[in-house]
């Protein structure tokens, strides 16, 4: 049965998520992993993980970003101390971790991160044959390409159902450069920039900006057929959104697991949730493909 | 000292023998199908063919990006199309869908792999993964520092810096912006650049610009002040971005960077002018700066108005003859001038002629006073010998130094 997997939220509200037929948590560690509502600190990695086994989930740690040189003794270090630690495995994009991991030669499972750039089965398969078993899918394809690359390819995936999608990451400051060229010293971090009627929220931190999507994707609908091609895992992605709100998507995503077959139920159980949460929420690309060529 | 390869863009083949003309060790070029830049010209089979042939007389390199990031549905073909740019021997392909090194390996191709900037290598140990799976030459991200770049030079592994142009505002490969706003696939060609839009900013519902707007648009890249240090770091390849810019703007680049590449290799005190600063400044439309060379850039380093771009008249035309009896240069028109002005004429033997213009004459050997018809042929009088392919603009240099 296809597994569900949340980003770890903040301490309080953990024992609530766990209460959740859930799966697993994708844990963000401070200044390695970008868009979660909380990190986790380098020196609670033991704890927090011994936490979340103890209750009988997975545990999945994210290296989603990009990593300069300065970054690579303290990755190294920090993959060392992983190696240690029972996790299911480490999420990565930047090719710099796998290389870490094999020259060190750690067990740790790897799980590829398309990140924008993994759009087909075959750079997929690439990466199979370096003995990365699962992979998480792009945002920007299809719910009918995921299915082509999920039938074509041995590659175990996984693929975000709900949530705000990243749509760029930028290691300028683009908040701050902004209110220093205004001379403006206090500000927030996370705001909104709009354009044609739609606001885009934009949050700097760790030293990088990223842009996300005006609506919230709500993949609720497409489960099914999700669950029925045998996709591995699907990950519901709370960033941005308030926690109790996101308390109700996941009960209705794990009430969907339950009785996928039933239409009926899934159209009501959509309606609950676009009712519950009030976010403004739509498809993204699961039903729209993109424009190739502009001329 | 590190002999270090200029690499210039060309969207078409008459741009691709101008980059060669001026300079270029090397141009990258894309083909009609899986390049970026869908809406460049672009090249078909043939047209490589041409192109190669052209650059290998000269021994220059031409290398072909296959630079989109692939769908499923863009598989088929990209074997036969892989197959054929090998059979005519380019130098090189430019990618970063890393499924590319399986098929080059499983069917034995004779193709050299450079991988992308889409990629966005910054260190050492993504270069040597890749230098592992048989990457000769890594295009390194926008966003290295020098400290990035050494250390990926260290790795042993050729580097390609882009050292001039247009800038992303976020990680290359790594942006959507387009695919979310414009339901344009920036990772396929149609990026409809929308980093250099103007926004509305927003705290909750309180807006925060009130006569402005906010933006995220960069400055361009120029790496003039460090090419000498660049060239000491041992980088293999400066790039120049832009297979979509005009042919005044890759010659003029080209012929800066040709000449300050030369000197150095000549002199290693070598000091760049004034003069030079001013012809890249002119030439492009935007302001530029070094960008992450020496860390993060900073606010000075974007805009916050968005397209900020300075539009100039500055070329004036292209020399097409020279008749040594009437000392006359024969030329193409492309921006007004007229007789009494002073102009430049520029051109890849390190010629930097300035002319007092003492007489327009039009196609039908009248005089006219005003050259205001772009692509018409004149006559200019001139003592100084020019060449065939040499490039007129304004004389701003006088005017400005």
């Amino acid at each position: 049965m296809t597994k569900i997997y949340v980003p770890l939220p903040k301490k309080k509200y953990t024992d609530f998520y766990l209460e959740q037929n859930i799966d697993g948590f994708f844990l963000g560690i401070e200044k390695f992993s970008i868009n979660f509502n909380s990190y986790v600190k380098e020196e609670d990695l033991k704890d927090t993980i011994d936490y979340i086994k103890n209750n009988n989930k997975e545990v999945y740690i994210s290296f989603n970003k990009l990593f300069l040189q300065k970054d690579v003794d303290k990755i190294t270090k920090l993959l060392l101390k992983i190696n240690e630690l029972n996790v299911d495995g480490v999420i990565f994009c930047d090719a710099a971790i796998y290389e870490i991991v094999k020259e060190n030669g750690l067990n740790i499972n790897l799980i590829i991160d398309s990140y924008h750039v993994i759009n087909n089965y075959k750079t997929f398969d690439f990466w199979l044959k370096k003995g990365v078993k699962k992979g998480i899918l792009s945002t920007e394809i299809t719910i009918n390409e995921m299915i082509e690359i999920n039938n074509k390819s041995d590659m175990k995936f996984g693929s975000y159902l709900y949530g705000y999608l990243n749509m760029i990451t930028s290691s300028r400051s683009l908040i701050s450069n902004y209110f220093k060229h205004k001379k403006i010293t206090e500000y927030n971090n996370k705001l909104l920039m709009e354009v044609n009627d739609e606001k885009y929220p934009i949050v700097e931190e760790n030293d990088e900006t990223n842009i996300f999507s005006s609506k919230v994707l709500n993949g609720i609908k497409y489960f099914p057929e999700l669950i029925e091609n045998n996709i591995d895992f699907i990950i519901l992605n709370d960033y941005l959104l308030d926690p109790i709100k996101f308390y109700n998507v996941i009960e209705a995503f794990t009430a969907i697991r339950r009785n996928y077959a039933d239409k009926e139920f899934l159209n009501k159980l959509d309606e609950v949730v676009k009712l519950n949460t009030e976010y403004d929420t739509y498809d993204a690309f699961l039903n729209k493909k993109t424009i190739y060529k502009v001329k | 000292m590190n002999k270090v390869e200029l690499l210039a863009p060309a969207g078409n083949l008459e741009r691709l023998k101008w980059a060669i003309d001026y300079g270029a060790d090397a141009v990258y070029i894309g083909g009609y199908k899986y390049s970026l830049r869908a809406n460049a010209i672009n090249f078909s089979i043939d047209e490589i063919k041409k192109g190669l042939e052209y650059a290998h007389k000269f021994n220059k390199k031409v290398y072909v990006t296959v630079n989109i990031l692939f769908h499923n549905e863009e598989l088929d073909g990209i074997l036969d199309y892989l197959k054929e740019l090998a059979e005519i021997g380019v130098d090189a392909i430019i990618s970063s869908d890393v499924f590319i090194l399986d098929l080059i390996k499983e069917n034995n191709l004779n193709l050299e792999f450079h991988l992308s900037t889409q990629n966005s290598t910054l260190n050492s140990m993504t270069a040597r993964f890749f230098k592992n799976e048989g990457v000769k030459r890594v295009v390194l991200a926008r966003e290295c520092s020098k400290e990035d770049i050494k250390s990926i030079i260290d790795e042993g592994i050729d580097t390609e810096v882009f050292i001039h142009g247009a800038m992303c505002m976020g990680y290359s490969g790594r942006c959507t912006l387009s695919n979310y706003i414009t339901n344009r696939d920036s990772n396929r060609g149609g990026c409809a650049q929308v980093c250099r839009w103007v926004f509305d900013l927003y705290d909750k519902n309180k807006k925060l610009n009130k006569d402005d707007y906010f933006a995220i648009a960069p400055k361009d890249l120029c790496y003039l002040d460090n090419i000498k240090e660049l060239i000491d770091m041992g980088v293999k390849s400066f790039k120049i971005e832009g297979r979509m810019k005009s042919i005044y703007y890759i010659s003029t680049l080209l012929n800066v960077y040709r000449k300050v590449i030369d000197e150095y290799n000549k002199d290693e005190n070598y000091v760049i002018s004034k003069e030079d600063k001013i012809i890249l400044d002119r030439c492009a439309n935007r302001e530029s700066s070094n960008q992450y060379f020496n860390g993060k850039p900073d606010e000075k380093d974007q805009y916050y108005m968005a397209r900020e771009e300075q539009t100039n008249q500055d070329f004036l035309g292209v020399v097409l003859d020279y008749d040594k009896k009437e000392k006359e240069i024969v030329l193409e028109q492309r921006n007004y001038f007229k007789v009494g002005d002073t102009i430049n004429v520029f051109g890849p033997n390190n010629k930097n002629i300035f002319i007092k213009v003492k007489y327009i004459k039009n196609e039908d050997g009248e005089y006219v006073n005003e050259a205001n018809h772009p692509k018409e042929i004149l006559r200019v009088f001139s003592e100084e010998i020019v060449d065939k392919h040499d490039l007129i603009r304004v004389d701003f240099l006088n005017k400005v130094c």
